[in-house]
């Protein structure tokens, strides 16, 4: 299948016989089987140490399994080359962190639109002028001022600008409302999932806050690297 | 290949070594900037650690700075030395060490130089092609300044003609070099003995010399000097005045001088100065600074006053190239130290980056999380890095052409050569080497980043 065919099909993500190992051989995951149909939204929580974090690095293809396929359509993460990882995730996901990682010196703009950086520059102004639009959704100010003198809940919104602004059709979030208040978490928890929906894009988030999780079409609970509770099938 | 760079201009030369030393520092930019905009995570890396950044820069510069301004320094005291010896293409002195005889005619340094005989000065005076064969005669001072004894032609020759009010015409006149601080129509009366020996030294009571001229700036060690004929000098010290009694217009006088021996108390007497010297009457000379009219005949007036016991004729342009060349493997000794120092520099800065790459390990590790192509890291992490040393080397040129400029002053005012450090292609190789170094060594501390797991670095 040439690649402009695989790139047109639905990511639909599919795990199969995924195992995970620590170096000292413990493992650290053990997902027999997951599917998630594009567009729709998962909720993974489970106690701390569970592999929430670690399952949500495998579908990223930041960490690699010890066996296992992990497909996003016709894409198998685990089996990329690190540059064809690092291509496929600046082509379909976008990341939001618990911290935002954000560069404090930036504008909220330069944030939200920082992969436009490493694109050519006849494809830079498209994300750019996406993360202007998104910021605007979200309500956060565009000003030149750095992202330093923000607000937690501005912050993560500029987070998620930055996640959707380059057309990701995969979003991946890390207890995303950890690091904020409680209006804060909800008024993000309504934008995240409203604009990933609006979007077309796969949600996929990993977190403790039951508000968030209540929003997902599904939510499977990990303990011990494994499924222990929620449908696996969405 | 060696026979055509040899006929490349010196100056195209320079220039062509410089663009090769910053060629790789082009050719890596563009390599990784091709299609990439790293310049705002640049400037945000800078913000970030301002503080620390700052001292690395000052680290570099004053690295930079002392590589040179050790260079410029050393290149701008020999040529203030060989300016020094310019004047003095030849000199014939009594056997001995020609580096004494060089440290006292052209440097004005005290030295114990034996005299060459008046029969000896008459024939080089009369040499064929000599313009002027001017015979020293040191030994007083005022306040610090040497009185020189001479001839009036030497000293219009030595400062050009640059002189204002005139050269003296009597024994009891003087001429002062440019920063000795006298005034024309001062009189004063010099001391025996040199600032060296200032111990020995007593004033000639009663010998008074009125300052009738003032050189220009020759640069020289001579700026420093008060001139006077040299009749007075070899009088004041109770000998012959160089010419034979019956040829002075007071012959009383003369002769009553001859008759006492205590010459400090007798100023000195009037009558026709300079040459032509009576053998006979010539007390001797420690050095004859010779000019001639033709530049050969300096090589053929060596030869014919290189003899054994009896004279010793020398270029101290030669000699000073000598001092070099044994001064070289010195010289080359600070060369490699200073280099040590900008490598052992080079190294404290790598060290620091790898250092700093673990303040911004989250930041990187978030950029390769959202999919930036390894060399978008690497381009953002080199420039950063080289910014630094670019601000740092830059910074360190104009440190060390500061530092350079203040170390000539310093030289200037304990050797009275003048010395005036510029900056060079010599230093601008430096620098772009030690950029061009680095910068390569700055690609390191960029691959490690990526060898390191992103996910590890997110949870930094």
């Amino acid at each position: 299948m040439r690649a402009a065919e695989a790139a047109a099909l639905p990511l639909d993500l599919s795990i199969n016989g995924l195992v995970m190992h620590d170096p000292a051989g413990r493992v650290l995951l053990d997902v027999a089987d997951l599917s998630v149909r594009a567009g729709k939204s998962l909720g993974i929580c489970g106690p701390s140490g569970a592999g929430k974090s670690t399952l949500l690095h495998a579908l990223s293809g930041l960490r690699r399994a010890t066996s296992g396929q992990i497909l996003w359509g016709e894409h198998d993460v685990q089996a990329m080359t690190p540059s064809q990882s690092a291509a496929f995730r600046a082509r379909y996901t976008g990341m939001i962190f618990q911290d935002f990682l954000l560069f404090d010196e930036l504008s909220a703009l330069d944030n939200a639109g920082l992969g436009a950086w490493f694109r050519p520059r006849g494809e830079r102004a498209k994300p750019r002028s996406k993360a202007g639009a998104i910021l605007r959704d979200l309500s956060v100010p565009q000003t030149a001022r750095s992202v330093a003198s923000f607000s937690g809940g501005e912050r993560q919104r500029v987070g998620v600008a930055r996640a959707l602004a380059s057309d990701a059709l995969i979003l991946l979030a890390d207890e995303p409302t950890a690091s904020l208040h409680r209006a804060a978490a909800e008024k993000l928890g309504d934008d995240l999932v409203a604009l990933s929906r609006s979007g077309g894009a796969t949600l996929i988030t990993v977190s403790h806050d039951e508000a968030l999780l209540a929003r997902m079409d599904r939510v499977i609970r990990l303990e011990n690297g494994k499924i222990v509770a929620g449908d696996a099938h969405v | 290949m060696f026979d055509l760079w040899a006929r490349v201009p010196n100056l195209a030369q320079d220039a062509l070594v410089a663009c090769a030393l910053f060629l790789p520092l082009g050719l890596i930019a563009t390599a990784l900037w091709r299609g990439f905009a790293p310049l705002p995570l640049v400037r945000a890396m800078l913000r970030r650690f301002w503080g620390t950044n700052l001292v690395f820069v000052v680290l570099i510069a004053v690295s930079v700075a002392m590589g040179i301004a050790l260079i410029a320094q050393e290149r701008a005291l020999r040529a203030g030395m060989a300016q020094a010896a310019d004047k003095f293409d030849l000199v014939i002195g009594a056997p001995g060490s020609q580096l004494s005889l060089l440290l006292a005619s052209v440097f004005l340094q005290p030295s114990d130089v034996a005299l060459v005989s008046g029969a000896l000065y008459d024939e080089v005076a009369k040499a064929q092609n000599v313009d002027i064969a001017a015979p020293l005669a040191f030994g007083d001072s005022f306040e610090g300044a040497p009185v020189v004894g001479t001839i009036a032609d030497f000293l219009t020759y030595l400062s050009d003609d640059r002189i204002e009010g005139r050269v003296f015409g009597a024994e009891t006149e003087a001429v002062i070099g440019a920063l000795v601080p006298l005034e024309i129509g001062a009189e004063f009366s010099p001391a025996h003995g040199s600032v060296a020996l200032e111990e020995d030294s007593h004033a000639h009571a009663g010998v008074h010399f009125e300052v009738v001229g003032q050189m220009a700036r020759t640069g020289t060690p001579w700026d420093h000097a008060i001139l006077v004929p040299i009749e007075a000098v070899w009088e004041v010290h109770g000998l012959a005045n160089g010419h034979a009694p019956a040829a002075a217009h007071d012959d009383h006088e003369t002769h009553a001088h001859a008759q006492d021996e205590d010459h400090a108390a007798r100023a000195p007497a009037a009558h026709p100065i300079g040459p032509p010297f009576d053998p006979a009457y010539f007390p001797g000379t420690p050095a004859i600074v010779v000019h001639t009219s033709e530049l050969w005949a300096n090589y053929a007036l060596k030869s014919q006053f290189s003899r054994d016991g009896e004279a010793m004729g020398f270029f101290p342009g030669t000699v000073l190239a000598q001092l070099y060349g044994v001064m070289g493997d010195l010289r080359q000794a600070m060369s490699v130290m200073s280099l040590v120092s900008q490598g052992l520099v080079a190294a404290a800065v790598l060290s620091g980056l790898f250092i700093l790459m673990r303040l911004f390990r989250r930041q990187v590790a978030m950029l390769r999380a959202l999919g930036a192509p390894n060399r978008f890291v690497v381009a953002v992490i080199w420039t950063y890095a080289t910014s630094l040393l670019l601000a740092g080397t830059v910074a360190g040129v104009i440190l060390g052409a500061g530092a350079a400029q203040v170390l000539s002053l310093v030289v200037t005012a304990r050797t009275d050569v003048v010395v005036t450090a510029t900056l060079g292609w010599s230093e601008v190789h430096l620098a772009l080497g030690f950029l061009c170094g680095v910068s390569l060594l700055a690609l390191l501390p960029a691959w490690g980043v990526l060898r390191r797991p992103v996910a590890e670095g997110l949870r930094a």
